[in-house]
Parts: C-alpha cells; sequence; structure tokens
C-alpha cells in the first residue's frame, strides 16, 4: 500500500487522472455520451389489430390458439425466419380529445422494434411478408387494421444534466465544508479534490469508453460516485484524527500522518465500496434487462472513490495540512515571542 | 431495562412492525367487490416499472403536485401528431377507401365529380416512408396547388420552406418537452415529418389530454381581441419602427395563486396600452384571444377594462395544464417563424417501458440483498442478528411509507437505490458499533459498559457521516431535477432514518432483547481475548 503511495506514483495517479478528465470532457463535448440505451435511432413494425375481430380461438383440438397470440406468435416467427431480433412492446390504442385521453382496449398494436443497422428495404420485405399471411387467416384479414414500418428517431432532451452537475457540485462543497469543521481544513479541501475528481473521472469514463447508457444516467453514476466519494474519505479523516489525537503520534509529519492512516483505513474503504459494489452487482443481475442496462455501469461509481480516496487524496491532503502546520507553528511562534516580550518588559 | 417492561415493549414493536410489514406487501379482496390494496401497491410508480396492475402497478391515479414534482403512475401515453399535409399511411388509405365508396355509391351526376375527387386524391398524395406527402408548392396562395412535396419521376422531394417550418416546430416541441422535465419522457421523429411524444402517465387523464394538446400547438404567437374568434381582430404592427409581437408581449410562466393554478402573462407597457384600449368597453361578451399558430390556446372573458402590467389567467387549469399552456406561448414567443399547424394521429397507452416483470425482479432483487444481509448478521453476530432485523425493518417500513405518502416520490430505479445504499449505510455503521463493542469485550469489559464504551466511541464518527451525506442528499435535491432529484431526496431520507436507527433504536433494541439472554457474551457471539498463562 505505501509503495502505492510513493509521490513519483502519484504524480502518475494524477496524470492518469487528469488524462482521463480532459479527454472525457472533449469527447463529451465533441459526442456527448453515447445514448444507445434510449434507442435514439430505430425501425419499428406496428401491427395494429382490433381485439373485438381477432377474438376467441383460432384452429381446432388441441392446436386451438388464442386469435391475438396466434397473431403475435406468428408475426415473431416471421421476424426469427427472417434472422432479426426485436424488442416486442405491447401498445393499447386511444384517443385524444380536448378533455380526455380514451383507452377502450378495442384496439392494440404490437410494435416490434430494431437496430437501425437493419436496412428498411429488408424490414419492408418483412411486412409484405406479414401481410401475406394475415391475408391469408380471415379472421386476421378483417381484424388487422395496420401494418406499418416507422424510421423513429428520437430528439435530445438535455436539460437535467447541467442540473444535477451543478447540483452535485453545491452539494459537495457544503458537505466539505462539515468536514473541514469537524476535521479540519485540509481534510476538507483534500475531501472535495476528491468528490469533485470521482464525479468527473465517472462521467468521463461513461464519455471515454462508449459504454451505451441512457441519457439521464451518467449523472446519476456521478451523483454515485460523489455520494460513496465523501462517505469513504469520512472514513480516512476519522483516521486521520484518530491518529494525530494519538499520544504515540504527538508531533507527527503530514504525509507520516497520512501513510499511517491509510494503512490502518484502507481495508474499511475497500470494504464499503465493496459492500456498495455488491448491491450494484447483484441487484443489475436479477433485475430486468432494462434495470439490469441501467444499474450495472453504476458500479463505476462504486470503484472511482477507492482509487481516489487511497492514492489520490492522502497525497493532496499532504501539502495542505504541511500548510496549516507551518502557519500553526508559526503563530504559535509568535505567540511565544510577544509572550517573551510582555515578560522581559514587565521584568524591566 | 426489567425483562417485563423489555418483553412487553418487544411484544409491541413486533406487533406494529407485523402490522405495517402485512399493510406494506399484502393486497386482497374481501365482501365481493371491496379490497384492501398495499402500500407498496398504491404507491406511485415511474414509467419504467409501472404499470402493470397484476403485478402491482397503479390503480388509480393521483393529481398532479405544484412546486416539488408530479405524481406518476406508471407507463405512459404516446401521442403522433402530423403536420399539414402529411398523413399516416392507415388516413391515407381510409379516405380514399371513403372516396371510392362514394364513387361506387354515386349517382350519374354525380360520377364525375366523384371520380375527380379519388384521382386527385390518388395523383395529391406520394407515400414518403410509411407517411404520404401532399403534392405542391409549400405556403402557396391557391389552395388547390398547396402541398409540402414535388414529384421527380418516383422520387419524391420535399419542400425546403416546409422542411425548415417542420424543423422550427419540432424544435418548439422539443423546448416543451424539455421543460415539461418529465421524467422518461421523449421526442421521436417518425419518418422525418411526423413527431411522436412520450409522456409518462400523472395526474387525471383531463390533465394529460390538456398537456398534450398545448405540446401540439405550434406557430406563431398571436393576440387578438373580439367577440368571437372570426370577428377578433389582432395588433396593427406598426412597420416603420418594425414593431413584432415582442414589442406587446414580453413572456408567460406558470405560477400557483394560493393553490390555484394561472398561466401569467407579461405585457410590454404598449402591450398593456393596448390591451386597456381593446377593453375600454368591455362587458363580457368580448374576449382576448391568446393565439399559438392557428388556434387560441387561451380565450379570455373580457368583463371588464384590463389595465394590468401582467394578467393571471386561471380556469379549469391543473398545474400541469397551466405550465403547458404558459410553455406553449412562451416558446411560441421564442422560437422562428413557422405556420405549420399540427393534428393528433394515433394514440398509445404503454405498460412498464421495461417489461411487466420489471418490478416483480426489483423486488426479488431486493429480497435477495436483504436475505444475504440477515445472513451474514446471524452468522457473525447470532442473536444479536435480531436487534438488526428489527432495526432493518424501523428503517424499512418508514422508508415504504414516507416513499408511499411524499407526493413527488415514487418507486423506480433510483429509488430502489437509494433504499438500498441506505440499508447499506445502515449495515455498515452497525457493524462498526458491534465491532466497537465487541473489541471491549474482548478486553474484559461486562457487556453491558462494551456496549456502551462502544456506541460512545463510534458517535460521533457515525454521526458526522451520516450528517455529511444527509447535507449533500438535500442540497442535491433543491437543485437537480428528474431521476436524479428523487434519488437525492430519497437517500438524504434514507441516511436520516439510518442514522436514528443505528445511534438510538438499535441500542435500545439491543439492551431490551439482551435482557433475556442468560450468556450475554454468546448472545452476541462476543469472546474474551484469551490471555497466555505464563
Amino acid at each position: 500500500m505505501n509503495k502505492l503511495r510513493s509521490n513519483k506514483l502519484f504524480a502518475l495517479f494524477a496524470a492518469i487522472s487528469s488524462v482521463i478528465i480532459i479527454a472525457g470532457i472533449i469527447l463529451f463535448a465533441l459526442l456527448g455520451f453515447n445514448n444507445a440505451q434510449d434507442k435514439p435511432n430505430r425501425f419499428a413494425i406496428d401491427v395494429s389489430y382490433d381485439t373485438t375481430v381477432v377474438n376467441g380461438t383460432i384452429g381446432e383440438g388441441d392446436e386451438k390458439e388464442d386469435a391475438s397470440a396466434y397473431l403475435e406468435k406468428h408475426v415473431e416467427e416471421i421476424l426469427k425466419a427472417n434472422g432479426l431480433s426485436y424488442e416486442k412492446q405491447s401498445l393499447e390504442n386511444g384517443a385524444l380529445t380536448n378533455s380526455a385521453i380514451e383507452v377502450s382496449g378495442q384496439q392494440r398494436t404490437a410494435r416490434y422494434v430494431f437496430s437501425p443497422k437493419i436496412s428498411r428495404a429488408t424490414l419492408e420485405e418483412v411486412c409484405g411478408e406479414i401481410e401475406a399471411f394475415t391475408d391469408t387467416v380471415p379472421l386476421l384479414a378483417d381484424g388487422v387494421d395496420n401494418i406499418s414500418l416507422n424510421a423513429l428517431g428520437s430528439v435530445a432532451i438535455g436539460k437535467a444534466a447541467w442540473r444535477g452537475a451543478i447540483a452535485i457540485a453545491v452539494g459537495a462543497v457544503l458537505a466539505l465544508v462539515y468536514v473541514s469543521i469537524r476535521f479540519g481544513v485540509s481534510c476538507g479541501v483534500a475531501g472535495l479534490v476528491v468528490c469533485v475528481h470521482d464525479a468527473l473521472f465517472t462521467a468521463a469514463f461513461f464519455a471515454i469508453t462508449r459504454i451505451p447508457v441512457f441519457s439521464f444516467a451518467p449523472i446519476l453514476y456521478a451523483a454515485i460516485a460523489a455520494f460513496v466519494s465523501v462517505a469513504v474519505w469520512i472514513a480516512v479523516c476519522i483516521k486521520i484524527r484518530n491518529t494525530a489525537k494519538d499520544p504515540e503520534n504527538a508531533g507527527i509529519a503530514a504525509d507520516a500522518l497520512a501513510d499511517k492512516s491509510v494503512n490502518g483505513v484502507w481495508k474499511y474503504v475497500v470494504c464499503i465500496a465493496a459492500v456498495v459494489a455488491a448491491i450494484v452487482v447483484v441487484f443489475g443481475l436479477v433485475a430486468a434487462a432494462g434495470t439490469r442496462a441501467l444499474v450495472l455501469p453504476a458500479i463505476v461509481g462504486c470503484l472511482v472513490p477507492v482509487y481516489s480516496s487511497l492514492l489520490i487524496g492522502p497525497r493532496v491532503f499532504v501539502p495542505i495540512r504541511k500548510a496549516f502546520d507551518k502557519k500553526r507553528a508559526s503563530k504559535k511562534g509568535g505567540y511565544v515571542r510577544k509572550k517573551k516580550k510582555a515578560e522581559l518588559e514587565a521584568g524591566e | 431495562m426489567s425483562k417485563v417492561k423489555s418483553a412487553l415493549f418487544l411484544t409491541l414493536v413486533t406487533i406494529v412492525l407485523a402490522g405495517l410489514c402485512f399493510m406494506s406487501a399484502v393486497s386482497f379482496n374481501y365482501g365481493g367487490y371491496k379490497g384492501f390494496r398495499s402500500i407498496l401497491r398504491s404507491t406511485q410508480k415511474d414509467a419504467l416499472l409501472g404499470n402493470n396492475l397484476s403485478l402491482g402497478g397503479n390503480e388509480a391515479g393521483g393529481d398532479y403536485e405544484d412546486g416539488a414534482g408530479i405524481t406518476y403512475l406508471g407507463g405512459g401515453y404516446s401521442v403522433v401528431y402530423y403536420p399539414d399535409g402529411v398523413l399516416s399511411k392507415d388516413a391515407y388509405s381510409d379516405e380514399l377507401e371513403a372516396r371510392r365508396a362514394a364513387l361506387e355509391a354515386a349517382s350519374d351526376e354525380d360520377r364525375e365529380e366523384a371520380e375527380k375527387a379519388v384521382t386527385e386524391y390518388e395523383t395529391g398524395y406520394a407515400p414518403y416512408g410509411s407517411l404520404y406527402v401532399k403534392i405542391g408548392e409549400y405556403g402557396a396562395e391557391d389552395a388547390d396547388a398547396q402541398g409540402v412535396a414535388q414529384k421527380d419521376g418516383d422520387a419524391v422531394k420535399i419542400d425546403a420552406a416546409f422542411a425548415s417550418a417542420f424543423s422550427s416546430a419540432l424544435s418548439q416541441i422539443k423546448s416543451r418537452v424539455t421543460e415539461l422535465g418529465y421524467e422518461n419522457s421523449r421526442v421521436d421523429v417518425r419518418d422525418e415529418y411526423s413527431v411522436e411524444i412520450f409522456l409518462p402517465s400523472f395526474g387525471n387523464s383531463a390533465s394529460q389530454a390538456g398537456v398534450f394538446t398545448a405540446l401540439g400547438r405550434v406557430g406563431k404567437f398571436d393576440l387578438k381581441y373580439g367577440a368571437s374568434e372570426e370577428e377578433a381582430e389582432g395588433i396593427t404592427f406598426d412597420e416603420d419602427k418594425n414593431e413584432t409581437i415582442h414589442d406587446y408581449v414580453k413572456s408567460a410562466r406558470y405560477v400557483s395563486n394560493g393553490g390555484t393554478p394561472s398561466v401569467a402573462v407579461r405585457f410590454t407597457k404598449a402591450g398593456r396600452e393596448l390591451v386597456k384600449n381593446w377593453t375600454a368597453d368591455a362587458s363580457g361578451s368580448t374576449y382576448i384571444y391568446f393565439y399559438v399558430g392557428d388556434s387560441p390556446v387561451i380565450a379570455l372573458t373580457a368583463s371588464q377594462q384590463i389595465d394590468q402590467g401582467t394578467l393571471y389567467i386561471s380556469g379549469s387549469y391543473t398545474a400541469a395544464t397551466a405550465k403547458a399552456t404558459a410553455l406553449a406561448i412562451n416558446t411560441a414567443l421564442n422560437a422562428g417563424e413557422t405556420d405549420l399547424s399540427f393534428s393528433v394521429g394515433e394514440v398509445y397507452n404503454r405498460g412498464a417501458l421495461f417489461g411487466n416483470l420489471a418490478l416483480t425482479l426489483c423486488y426479488a432483487a431486493f429480497g435477495v440483498l436483504v436475505l444475504a444481509m440477515l445472513i451474514f448478521f446471524f452468522v457473525r453476530y447470532r442473536r444479536l442478528g435480531f436487534v438488526h432485523l428489527y432495526s432493518f425493518l424501523i428503517y424499512l417500513l418508514p422508508m415504504i411509507l414516507l416513499v408511499w405518502g411524499i407526493p413527488f416520490l415514487h418507486i423506480g430505479i433510483e429509488t430502489f437505490l437509494a433504499v438500498l445504499f441506505g440499508a447499506a449505510l445502515l449495515s455498515v455503521s452497525t457493524i462498526v458499533t458491534y465491532e466497537s463493542a465487541r473489541k471491549e469485550f474482548a478486553q474484559g469489559k461486562t457487556i453491558a459498559t462494551s456496549v456502551k464504551s462502544g456506541y460512545k466511541r463510534c458517535f460521533w464518527p457515525l454521526f458526522d457521516l451520516h450528517i455529511a451525506l444527509a447535507i449533500l442528499s438535500f442540497v442535491t435535491y433543491f437543485i437537480a431535477v428528474g431521476q436524479l432529484a428523487v434519488f437525492a431526496f430519497t437517500f438524504g431520507l434514507a441516511t436520516v432514518l439510518s442514522g436514528l436507527c443505528t445511534l438510538a433504536v438499535g441500542r435500545f433494541h439491543w439492551a431490551c432483547m439482551m435482557s433475556f439472554a442468560k450468556d450475554k457474551g454468546k448472545f452476541c457471539n462476543f469472546k474474551r481475548e484469551e490471555l497466555e498463562d505464563e
């Protein structure tokens, strides 16, 4: 652990962090995040049918099937036969009036969403096949109202991200003002550096790696990083204060204090981050596909604070603490000199 | 604490917790049509996880809540808007079929006209993706020559002026949806020239319909005055002074006057003077019309002379519709010129965006994590695990009640994460106190002294941790919007409850439960340090 916290390696870590954060900011400015989870561009085949017509059962004997299930099953078979993977959405058709949205449930739409990589021509052919299939079954020929292929492109809606970034920054400053009051300014300032680093590093990570995320998610991951960062940094601060208070360590130098504290606390820091990461992983693995895509990337926000609070924070803390020690010593010296002068004057 | 008092207290707490657990999780029917909905079932869910009634989705909607946020009902609605001159394939086919039917039914006298109507319609529109676009010149004076595209052989070329007007209208719509700030809302462009807006389900149907209607009103903003829409006259702009509507109207915004949602329209001096002059003889039979595009979004009855810099207009608005109307006016005032108008096409209702099983699987994941936590506590601390179980339930059940009771909170992924992180904070804090007491006990102190000094050693560090996280959470909530605000507020609540449970409730329960144990060290799975006998 001590080797990892040498000044040489600190320069390396600081450089790595700086490069990642700067590269992340540039890439974010140029390309934004990879919001592929929002499915910004995609094709959709809508199969709309009247449930009062596509009703009852189709087939005989053991092969009897619910008519709407029969329709959707065969549509999906056609898609699979063409080697197409899709996301299915079940929609109920309605109508908008001035006073209400009326959804009677009479009309339903099965929407099949495809990647934009699939050509329009292929999907048009598939639409033709679906139409041909529905025409062969009289019940479906009457009940299927519309089979349409739409190219959908979403328009980015971004407002929450900037407000979120400002919120995290202000929240971190105020939380670390409290840390400064309780643990000293050096802990507060170093904590602020660590917290801002973690939030930026996490966001930069997603901008650089182009991991597909939901558009609102990176700011949530950055916030998680900031929360974990504050929690683990307080653990480090508690250890620093306890170490400094220990009579055995009276007059200990700032770097030795940081080293000793980190040696005593790193297991706790790793444990806290591991617990949070385990929650994210288990929740992500058990939950549904969409939830998984949203939750699992949050693990980055849980792990980055371990790196920064153990390897970067203590090194940032040292010079600030040294400066404060020096100031305190000079103040103390001044006080001693004034006291001596007063004593001398009194003696004269 | 004496054994009797402890037993009495624990029995009471157990009954309350069991009752709350039951109310939180179990729904049932009784007496035929009557039913009891559990707290979790009644809690609002966001568009991603709700709405699936069979699996605990929302059954009834609350009203839109003003200020801090909005109550979501799970799932949502998509509405497709088509600009003038653009039709869906379905609408085109329906109209064509109707004209053909009219042709078949037409008498010999009317046949020629009916044939012309079919031919004009067939040649007047051309397919464009899944849309049908009207062939003609955009903005042409002759109504028959108006259209949005030109035919070049088989190819269809969209008129540049129409494309520009559509782009301007789209930016108005996008700006409105962004400003509304509903979670998971999105705007999709379908086949380049129609717009699909998805909004999460909220409030009542009228409120939702009003918002969708206001979102689709695009075009220039205009102010008119008269006895009816037909007779109403607009502002006569002084061309020498290059006057525009901005010289009369500054902005519109949503305000809530004592809980009554209103649209506040701010006038310039000239605007105030104009309205004053218009309404000089007003007696209740004339109206001030606030137009966006070719239809008014507000028709205000002028029953007396109006001489106000800001006009507060209330009526049958909900907060949502007032906000959407104010946004419609504001974006129309500030957007580039467009005289395009939209008509509503398909309307779709969607259940949970992450699928019908998403919520159940989230509950399952939560259960797995709670089980893992309890196994750890019972293995490591034996019966002391019960103390943590009680602390955890006293943390979790109020959390559920708070998420249910606070209008702008709802069940979503961010809420699950915040509650789970709060539970992790509670567990880690509890472990820290237990380990601190274990160390004291190992050094030879009595269990009572160990617990006391263990808590004393941990109190301030844990207090600092909880306070710092609570500050970060609540400050983040006050500034952020959307999912982050919900996450931050829920985590803030979780932090407060975790602090209370760790530092107060847990210790009290420990004292109560331990009073029944004969071997108190064994109760906690604490062991003395073995000293080597020299």
